[in-house]
């Protein structure tokens, strides 16, 4: 941009919001575009049948997984001693993780006033219920007995049970339950205003009726979206704390034991990031294919696209960070059982994936320094993809890499995974996808009344910038 | 607060260096004889250490800030391009210099004391005086080019209003974000976590972060709480702004507590003697008492005062938070070096922190009176509170 004169202020960058609604809309346009999803049923295409066939066929391998397992018990899966956590651990965590993006974008970035948000926090959320369904399954299952789970909570009984409460295994059960809870609240109650525009909209009286409920009797008054507002916000609230403590938590449940490669305090932000980062690469594979399949360009645009992809590369910076520090310091301390796992991590029998791990998630995510890997659909696609792959090689290397080769030689192993556990992960990725392709069909994917809002706040923008001759405000703030 | 109160860093700068002056003079004349030459040095380094990390936090929220150009850095860009700009990095890169050439066997006498010493592998090649020297050489170089570049930018910017400085600052900012946490990261270890050479925690370069920008955001938000009304800075003060840093220092209370935490949890329950031994130096009554006024001084007590909407919408009240977190930054750092040395802190502790807070005060206001006290080349504050005094909220 050209030099202006001294005395003036000088506009750096357009208004952002522009950027996050193309198009000429209207109210009436957007209430269409996203509506007609859910309430034109003829406008899903073969693709939809495609896929939500493919993630039942992968729900069937799940269904008859988890009935072998429970049949035979946890032998079928390929665990043993010493790895007694295996690719059941290895996905809970990666479960988990995956769901952080959609609260950081629900919560965090609600609090912090962000309006990009409002065009991926919907289908985000939805990621999340699914994803934290997913990550449950396995350490009910592992348990042996999933029917009397409920043993890990605290309640008045006869049988002298009590929960372990120094267990971060406990902890995961209240941590998890409660992010589950809040979740789904936070999910349900930003959905009653397009509950509400649904019913208003379709003309079958059995389906305006369901939507009826499901909306509660909003009318859209002033009461009703000022205590909506209010009950957002402190949802938000609630949640915001949980990004950071579920996947702490989830981090606990090594760092607090003595496993060599373990025992580390840099574990908890670490594996944050590692869930932000896994969570908005699982965001950005859904979001480039929905957004082509139902023609959502205007309203998930490559600004979008461009912003997700930066929190990836600065979360993926951290987890490069974290490690980095592992390598630094097992060699900085001096302990021999550190250096240990680090050359048992770079040249033992697993070290394949730990290479690939580098290749995934410390070299891949680099391209997106380039403007125009940010820009590109198949690459930002392919760079998700590694992303996603890497983050369960993370947790691989972490679990029973750590765990095969311990401080006792005499007890090493190794873990081969069993046909069991290859079909519970296949089957939990058939379920996510099932589960989503659904919701897509099913409830507006699209924050309909957020993004009317962002169509308000862009038009007072306009009406502001033509009523006032002088230059825009300057800078993004992003 | 009163309008009469206006900011002037040149005065501040000559009040610095006599401060400064006298404050180490003080340092070395009293306190060989009182606590003895190793204890003097040792108290060098608290003073050093502590506003060093605060420098450092300075160069860590104007590359922030440059990273994502957020409106909440313009008010405080400039003062924090005086606190961890070149003159505060030079100055305290000769501090460094004299204690590197003086003070070594006195403060790292595990390894750069009299005698044999127990280290192995990479440890013993890099916890050499000479190694340490040049690392820290290199770290301030790097210190010294990122924070030269950032200043020379925005003051050219300021002058040519050229867009494309502000954008080329935000692809440095990102970069430089990168290099800033590894730089950190390597310098903690060597001038914290080497001072137990047989202790390490991986949690240390993350925290060392939050408390040099909680330190850079309580220094700062005073300056404008305290001269807000007085221009320049009653131009920027608005309701807006306060909010913004009262979230950001509150981020930083939660994250201070989530590392802090986050390691004790750790090594508590993995009560390995090679981490445990930090907490159980720290185990005697003084300590354990320090450490929970420290917790409830560094996170409680701002942590809720920053809940409130109210605190953040006024500056005589941000000014209060914000002082609350600068004292309790340097009981954390206290809590984190001293029992390195000694059962108890010493007054030649709390001599060498105000001299070392004079010497930074020196750069501060010699760099802080070199150009104008506010960006002139972004102007969002300054709209934002012409709309507010247009709306009726100033």
């Amino acid at each position: 941009m050209a030099a202006v004169e001294k005395e003036e202020p000088v506009a750096l960058l357009p208004s952002s919001n522009k950027e996050f609604l193309l198009g000429n809309h209207s109210y009436k346009s957007i209430d269409e575009l996203l509506g007609n999803i859910v309430l034109d049923q003829t406008s899903h295409g073969k693709v939809w049948f495609k896929w939500l066939g493919f993630g039942f066929l992968f729900v069937n391998v799940l269904v008859a997984s988890i009935a072998w397992l429970v049949y035979q018990g946890i032998g079928v899966w390929g665990n043993n001693q010493p790895v007694s956590w295996g690719f059941d651990i290895i996905n809970f965590v990666w479960w988990i993780g995956i769901g952080h993006a959609g609260t950081l974008i629900s919560a965090i970035l609600l609090l912090l006033r962000q309006n990009w948000r409002n065009s991926i926090n919907r289908f985000a959320e939805a990621m999340t219920l699914f994803a934290v369904m997913c990550a449950g399954m396995y350490p009910l299952l592992h348990t042996g007995r999933p029917w009397v789970a409920y043993w890990l909570f605290p309640y008045p009984n006869v049988l002298g049970m009590w929960p372990q409460f120094r267990s971060p295994l406990i902890w995961d059960v209240f941590a998890v339950s409660t992010y589950f809870t809040i979740s789904i609240v936070f999910w349900f109650v930003g959905l009653i205003p397009d509950f509400a525009t649904m019913r208003d909209r379709t003309v079958q009286p059995a389906v305006k009726k369901i939507w009826g409920l499901l909306a509660m009797g909003w009318r859209g008054s002033v009461k009703h979206w000022h205590r909506y507002e209010a009950a957002y916000l402190i949802l938000a609230g609630l949640s915001t704390p949980l990004v950071l403590s579920v996947h702490s938590i989830v981090s606990f449940d090594f760092a607090v034991s003595i496993v060599p490669g373990w025992n580390v305090t840099l574990f908890p932000p670490y594996f944050v990031a590692g869930a932000v980062f896994a969570g908005f690469a699982m965001v950005i594979t859904f979001a480039i294919p929905i957004r082509k399949l139902y023609h959502l360009e205007e309203v998930i645009t490559m600004k979008h696209l461009d912003w997700m992809a930066k929190i990836m590369l600065a979360t993926g910076t951290i987890v490069a960070y974290g490690y980095l520090c592992e390598v630094f310091y097992a060699f900085y301390s001096g302990s021999r059982w550190e250096q240990y796992l680090i050359h048992n991590r770079m040249g033992g029998p697993y070290s394949v994936l730990y290479w690939s791990l580098w290749i995934c998630n410390g070299l891949a995510p680099l391209f997106l320094w380039s403007p125009k890997v940010r820009k590109n659909l198949v690459a930002l696609m392919i760079i998700s993809q590694f992303v996603s792959v890497g983050m369960w090689l993370e947790r691989f290397v972490i679990i029973p890499m750590s765990l095969h080769r311990d401080y006792l030689p005499s007890s090493w192993g190794m873990y081969y995974p069993t046909v069991v556990d290859f079909g519970m992960f296949f089957g939990t990725i058939g379920f996510f996808i099932f589960m989503m392709f659904l919701f897509i069909r099913f409830l507006p994917m699209i924050n309909i009344f957020e993004i009317k809002d962002l169509l308000l706040k862009l038009r007072h923008e306009e009406h502001h910038s033509e009523a006032d001759a002088s230059p825009v405000a300057v800078g993004g703030g992003e | 607060m009163s309008d009469q109160r206006s900011f002037n860093p040149a005065r501040w700068a000559n009040a610095g260096a006599l401060i400064g002056i006298v404050g180490l003079v003080a340092l070395f004349a009293a306190g060989p004889g009182s606590v003895g030459l190793k204890s003097t040095w040792q108290s060098y380094f608290v003073g050093f250490g502590f506003w060093l990390v605060v420098v450092l936090g300075c160069l860590g929220l104007q590359t922030l800030h440059h990273a994502v150009r957020g409106s909440w850095g313009l008010g405080i860009l400039r003062l924090v391009e005086a606190g961890g700009g070149v003159m505060a990095f030079a100055v305290f890169g000769v501090a460094f210099a004299v204690m590197a050439a003086l003070g070594l066997p006195s403060i790292y006498e595990a390894w750069a004391g009299p005698g044999e010493h127990e280290l192995h592998g990479l440890k013993a090649s890099m916890l050499t005086p000479a190694a340490y020297s040049i690392r820290f050489a290199i770290y301030f170089a790097i210190w010294i080019a990122i924070a030269y570049k950032f200043r020379q930018s925005t003051v050219k910017e300021d002058e040519t209003l050229d867009a494309n400085l502000g954008k080329k600052r935000s692809e440095l900012g990102a970069v430089g974000l990168v290099i800033y946490f590894i730089v950190a990261t390597l310098m903690v270890t060597d001038l914290v976590m080497s001072l137990d050479p047989h202790w390490f925690t991986t949690i240390m370069g993350v925290w060392v972060a939050v408390c040099g920008a909680l330190g850079a955001f309580s220094i700062s938000t005073m300056i404008l709480c305290y001269f807000g009304k007085a221009a320049p800075f009653n131009r920027v003060l608005n309701g807006s702004l306060t909010k913004d840093l009262g979230n950001l220092m509150f981020t930083c209370t939660m994250l201070w507590a989530y590392f802090t935490l986050s390691q004790y949890l750790i090594i508590w329950s993995g009560n390995l003697p090679e981490f445990n031994r930090f907490y159980v130096n720290r185990g005697t009554q003084f300590w354990t008492l320090w450490g929970a006024v420290n917790v409830l001084g560094s996170f409680f007590v701002p942590w809720f005062w920053l809940l409130s909407p109210r605190v953040k919408a006024k500056p005589s009240m941000l000014f209060n938070v914000a002082l609350v977190i600068l004292v309790f930054r340097f009981v954390d750092w206290i809590y984190n070096v001293v029992p390195f040395f000694h059962a108890t802190p010493q007054w030649t502790d709390a001599v060498a922190l105000i001299g070392f807070g004079g010497l930074w005060l020196f750069a501060f206001g010699k760099t802080a009176s070199q150009a104008s006290l506010l960006v002139r080349h972004d102007q969002r504050l300054e709209e934002m509170t012409q709309m507010e005094a247009a709306h009726g909220h100033a």
